[in-house]
């Protein structure tokens, strides 16, 4: 498995008794990628991101998490994962769970300290780490199952619908950690059901359906590229194959759309018009939304 | 090394969940109680007859000390059912043990944790509180246990015995039906050894055998017998070897002590059941 290489599934599959949660999954996530997994619910993106966890065994296929076989000791070492139902033992306080949490990932005691330190500052909770989690409101919750994961500055991190319970602001810290965790290198798997979340962070996306990956690409390569649509006060075959170098050109009444346009070049483009004699009166760029792609792929299925 | 840390977890879930604060305030008050009422039941008893010999004022300061070490193992039951059965079962059912598991912590790790954590709070228990009681005893009646040690080790061990089958169901079953199932095991192995008292006197071969079988299934009727032996004097010993088959019967009488193998056999048992338990957790799906 190549180094740059930080996650690979291999036709991982995961039945329960009868019942199939996950079934001939593959994809890899690069160092410093982050990976997106869309789907309905129950299509196993939660199974797909335990099984990387360590905490259930595949049913078929195998797994590598930095080239170490999925549940390896090592490897879970340096995981972060925040599980979607973020449930701490109530009767500990915040700073106690980040303890627990960081003595069982083998973090020396003083660089536990300093980490838990650091964590609790990146998530907001300094001021009420010392009060029990039984008093903490949900998104506080959340954000210290955040801090958990976030601890030791794990290689890989695993985020299961990270910010269900914070509000905008706290979604948009979220999204900065995520980028920051990018930013030094590590992986990240983000399960959301929030698009808008998952287009503004990932790199990658795969879209789940019934257990298999139905589309992955980037949230460009799934909704296609973007459009150029040139309105013209004449559309003449003049304009037409001056425009054709850009992408396909299709009439539309007064508009011409010129699918998968590169959009570092729509100037160009309007000057080519421009040039061929057309008399442009309106400019567009489109492109699909993730929501209308992820929609198709799943041919309607619901979530 | 991580058991360890599983273990510190359980000591204080222990403490923060009063636990150990009630265990305390109960003892106290169980000793003070028993200590009066022992007082009270030793002087209606023989305060009007001087002339009780001292053999038989043995015989009744040891026939008491069983009683209320009786109803003291009832405590020490349902203690080891109300700690171990949902030492596992309530963090499963919290959802609780995912994050923790993805960590390098492996699910033996966590089960033995948890063994260990509760048997550093169940030992001490019934050790201290157990010995408080033979202190009582032999304050307010003059009574003097031939083998406290080895009566408290039997206690601790019933302890330990129940304890460990309460956290192994509370691997598969939730916390109030293993706790439930676990105190159930206690009482028809006790149960079963009273009717094996019977089957001896009735010479019934059958009760007999199915109170041998039912000892070993579940050892804690047997180590409860073997400390209700260790409290009895000598004296009594020996005359109730030498006539009274009828006393195997009495549930608060022991002729005579287990055979090593039975003890051998009790000690195999709590590890084949933490073994158990251990294997249980790793094949469940959380």
């Amino acid at each position: 498995m190549p180094a740059e290489i930080a996650i690979r599934a291999e036709h991982l599959s995961k039945r329960y008794g009868a019942r199939s949660a996950l079934d001939d999954l593959t994809f890899e996530v690069r160092r410093g990628e982050v990976f997106g997994l869309l789907g309905p619910n129950g299509a196993g993106k939660t199974t797909a991101v335990r099984l990387l966890a360590g905490l259930t065994e595949p049913s078929g296929g195998a797994g590598w998490v930095l080239g170490l076989p999925l549940g390896d000791r090592e490897a879970r070492r340096r995981i972060g994962y925040m599980p979607e139902l973020f449930r701490h033992p109530p009767w500990l306080t915040g700073r106690e769970v980040l303890w627990a949490h960081a003595r069982l990932a083998g973090i020396a005691v003083r660089a536990g300290r300093r980490e838990i330190a650091r964590v609790l500052a990146e998530v907001g909770l300094e001021a009420r780490a010392d009060e029990r989690v039984g008093r903490y409101s949900k998104g506080m919750q959340q954000r210290l199952a955040l801090a958990a994961a976030l601890l030791g500055e794990p290689d890989v991190v695993l985020l299961d619908e990270p910010t269900s319970a914070l509000d905008p602001v706290g979604r948009r810290e979220v999204r900065e950690h995520v980028r920051e965790i990018r930013a030094r290198g590590a992986a990240v798997i983000l399960n959301s059901h929030l698009l808008s979340e998952v287009e503004r962070v990932c790199d990658r996306v795969a879209v789940v359906r019934a257990g298999r990956v139905v589309a992955q690409g980037t949230v460009d390569e799934l909704c296609g590229r973007p459009g150029l649509r040139i309105r013209l006060e004449r559309p003449d075959d003049a304009v037409r194959t001056a425009l054709e170098p850009f992408g396909t050109v299709r009439a539309d009444g007064e508009w011409l759309d010129v699918d998968a346009a590169d959009p570092a070049r729509i100037a160009d483009a309007v000057a080519a018009a421009v040039a061929a004699g057309g008399r442009v009166v309106g400019v567009e760029t489109r492109r699909g939304t993730l929501e209308d792609r992820l929609l198709e792929l799943l041919g309607g299925q619901g979530g | 090394m991580n058991v360890l840390v599983v273990a510190a977890l359980t000591l204080l879930e222990l403490t923060r969940r009063r636990v150990l604060v009630v265990l305390v305030t109960i003892t106290l008050v169980t000793v003070a109680l028993s200590g009066w009422g022992l007082s009270a039941l030793w002087h209606a008893s023989f305060g009007a007859h001087a002339a009780a010999s001292p053999g038989e004022m043995r015989l009744a300061g040891s026939q008491e000390l069983v009683l209320f070490l009786f109803m003291f193992s009832g405590v020490v039951v349902l203690t080891a059912v109300a700690a171990g059965a949902p030492a596992v079962a309530a963090e499963v059912e919290a959802g609780t043990l995912p994050a923790f598991l993805a960590r390098p912590l492996g699910r033996w790790e966590v089960v033995l944790g948890k063994w260990l954590g509760l048997a550093a709070v169940l030992v001490p228990y019934i050790a201290a509180t157990g010995a408080l009681e033979l202190w009582v005893v032999l304050r307010v009646v003059g009574y003097r246990a031939p083998a406290p040690a080895a009566a408290l080790a039997a206690l601790v061990a019933e302890g330990l015995a129940v304890m460990s089958l309460a956290l192994l169901l509370g691997t598969r079953l939730s916390a109030m039906a293993a706790g439930v199932v676990a105190a159930a095991a206690f009482f028809v192995s006790w149960a079963a050894g009273v009717t094996g008292g019977v089957g001896e006197v009735l010479h019934n071969r059958d009760l007999v055998v199915g109170a041998t079988v039912a000892k070993l299934v579940m050892p804690s009727d047997g180590l409860w017998r073997s400390a209700v032996y260790h409290l009895e004097p000598p004296l009594a010993l020996a005359a109730a070897t030498r006539t009274a088959t009828g006393l195997a019967a009495d549930p608060f009488f022991v002729a005579s002590d287990q055979p090593l193998a039975f003890y051998l056999w009790a000690a195999a048992w709590i590890a084949a059941v933490v073994a158990l338990a251990v294997w249980s957790f790793r094949r469940r799906e959380l």
